[in-house]
């Protein structure tokens, strides 16, 4: 998870309104978006690997705290030249806190494209845990990897995206990346899963199958 | 495939003994105990024989919990679970396990009870979830697994635990509550290791193989979803559906020699109705995915070989004796070896395996019913078949794969 910087989070009244203002260390790095529109080399398994485990160990300490990040995507991942940190989740702007209430405004808190099924319960917010995350993990993983949404096209509006989201299967990873091991795509896969219940949900175990 | 046998009534002794018989053959691999129909000290001695004799089969004991509620009725069957023997056992009102102190009180006695028996896992007490997911009864049989692991822990014994899911057939027909509740089991803080799966019918006089393909799908989407969340699932009563499960993800079926030992009911534990004759014995073919009247398969042997299994205990059904066996001892072991057969230990049943079994018992029964004089009739006909294969599609569509 991207850390605090010098600017510590604080409330500042501006013109009538209140803002909580923060500020974030500074990632030298290019985001994962950015990357994948540039088409350049695709990555490895093993890079694929390194991006899925840092993205589920942030989720696990977010989730310790009973936090749902709830915008995984890959414009919200800054990839270093760290071996120790090879990428980093950013934006916690719209994380949803199971204890509190919410401070988002109207509709559904997310980037279409990366729509988790549940989401668009209208009781969502009863339903919602960490697989919601887990869900928008493997999209950011699949579209890294394969250099396309698993779902979603371009040329789609914001209702067809979120039609797709809710009821067209994703494209198998291994249809996209052969190369890849099948134990991994199946992984994948099954993250992608629309009800929360098929998704693999024990963390340890997850970050642990993604170990080089 | 895991196969376990159901224990009830007439267990047998000595020769007899047909869960040692059936563990002697390789046919089953473990038990689940009864303590409806067997008092203590004979639990005691045959887990001990099972332990010493069978080092490596499963010793598992179904406390019974659920009948619990029905121990107010003077008239009621509780067996021996009403004895000095299993002192854990209680009568319980509803309301009395509406109390979450009530029920971590009970799951700590039941465990504790469990622990001093020599058995390689624990079964954690439940409670029928009847009719629907958001029924006052689905509260409370999510209050026992949630609090079972943390009961367990504090007995302070670290076998394996499972916890008793027990479930209306109907209720499982309700695809978005089941979606919702599976979503609430599989993120449990402390979770059990797995989980023991009954699905309650209103009598026990339904055949296994007459379910209904929502139910069946149901109760395949409960696997499925479990053991992918790295649960273990032993399935009680399932019998010939034994296959289906653990394709889906299951680890274990279990089956009797009664048909209350083929399909979970309460009405087992209910004041008794009139009637009833003992059944004719009967012989499990898995090439038609049913089991059938001895004088069928004698009818049908020699004209159609395949429904035959083709393994050690046809020698049961001799064609010089009518291919009646000589007794329930022998219709056990026949249906015990037959369905393991589906999958021998060590391997695993495809749900793609579930399809072409569906075919070819399709295809047998075509044939059957093509040759004059020799068609199938009442529940040893081919109606499963439909059922069965709806299930499959239905699960498929549940569990977003093909197959």
């Amino acid at each position: 998870m991207v850390k605090l910087a010098s600017v510590p989070l604080g409330e500042h009244e501006i013109n009538g309104f209140t803002y909580s203002i923060y500020s974030e260390e500074f990632l030298n790095g290019p985001d994962l978006w950015a990357l994948i529109k540039a088409k350049g080399a695709p990555p490895s398994e093993t890079e694929a690997k390194q991006l899925m485990r840092s993205l589920l160990v942030a989720i696990k300490e977010v989730w310790s705290m009973r936090f749902i990040h709830r915008d995984i995507k890959p414009a919200n991942v800054i990839k270093l030249a760290d071996p120790d940190r090879p990428f980093v989740l950013i934006d916690l702007g719209i994380a949803f806190g199971l204890l509190e209430t919410g401070l988002t405004l109207q509709g559904v808190p997310c980037t279409n494209r990366y729509l988790a099924p549940e989401m668009a319960n209208p009781n969502f917010r009863a339903s919602l845990d960490y697989r919601t995350d887990l869900y928008t993990i493997a999209l950011t993983v699949f579209e890294y990897s394969a250099g396309q949404h698993p779902i979603a096209r371009d040329s789609d509006d914001a209702i067809r995206t979120v039609t797709r989201a809710l009821h067209d299967p994703p494209k198998p990873l291994k249809d996209l990346r052969p190369d890849f091991s099948t134990e991994f795509c199946w992984l994948i896969d099954q993250l992608l899963k629309k009800k929360p219940a098929l998704r693999p949900a024990n963390l340890d175990r997850l970050i642990a199958q993604t170990e080089i | 495939m895991k196969l376990y046998a159901q224990q009830g009534y007439g267990t047998g002794s000595g020769e007899n003994d047909r869960i040692s018989a059936g563990l002697a053959a390789g046919h089953i691999h473990g038990a689940i105990i009864s303590p409806k129909d067997f008092a203590h000290d004979r639990a005691m001695t045959l887990l001990e024989q099972i332990e010493g004799d069978f080092p490596d089969a499963d010793r598992l004991f179904d406390p019974h919990w659920y009948a619990s509620i029905l121990a107010y009725d003077p008239d009621s069957r509780m067996g021996k679970l009403i004895s000095d023997d299993y002192t854990y056992f209680e009568a319980r009102r509803r309301s009395q396990m509406e109390s979450e102190s009530q029920v971590r009180a009970d799951l700590e006695a039941c465990l504790a009870f469990q622990a001093q028996m020599p058995l390689t896992a624990a079964i954690a007490p439940g409670i029928v979830i009847r009719q629907r997911f958001n029924s006052a009864e689905a509260v409370i049989a999510k209050n026992f697994i949630r609090n079972a692991r943390v009961a367990w822990d504090s007995v302070g014994d670290n076998r394996p635990l499972y916890a008793t899911l027990a479930i209306d057939a109907e209720a499982l027909q309700d695809r978005l509550a089941l979606e919702e509740f599976l979503s609430e089991i599989t993120i449990l803080d402390t979770p059990p290791d797995g989980f023991y799966i009954l699905v309650h019918n209103p009598t026990s006089g339904i055949p296994p193989e007459l379910v209904d393909p929502r139910t069946l799908a149901g109760w395949m989407l409960l696997n499925h979803s479990l053991n992918l969340n790295g649960f273990e699932v032993i399935n009680g009563y399932s019998d010939i559906l034994s296959p289906f499960l653990v394709a889906a993800g299951g680890t274990a079926g279990a089956t009797g020699w009664f048909n209350t030992q083929k399909v979970f009911s309460l009405d087992r534990f209910a004041p008794p109705s009139p009637g009833g004759r003992r059944p004719v014995y009967r012989y499990l073919s898995t090439r038609l995915l049913n089991s059938i009247r001895f004088d069928e398969l004698q009818l049908l042997r020699d004209r159609f070989p395949e429904v035959l299994n083709g393994l050690v205990t046809d020698q049961f059904y001799d064609p010089e004796n009518g291919s009646m066996p000589d007794g329930q001892l022998q219709e056990i072991l026949q249906t015990w070896d037959a369905i393991t057969s589906f999958a021998p230990a060590g391997s695993s049943p495809q749900l793609s395996d579930c399809r072409s079994w569906i075919s070819r018992a399709s295809s047998q029964y075509e044939q059957i019913n093509l040759s004059p004089g020799m068609r199938l009739m009442g529940r040893s006909n081919g109606d499963h078949l439909e059922s069965i294969a709806s299930g499959l599609q239905l699960f498929s569509e549940l569990a977003e794969i093909d197959f």
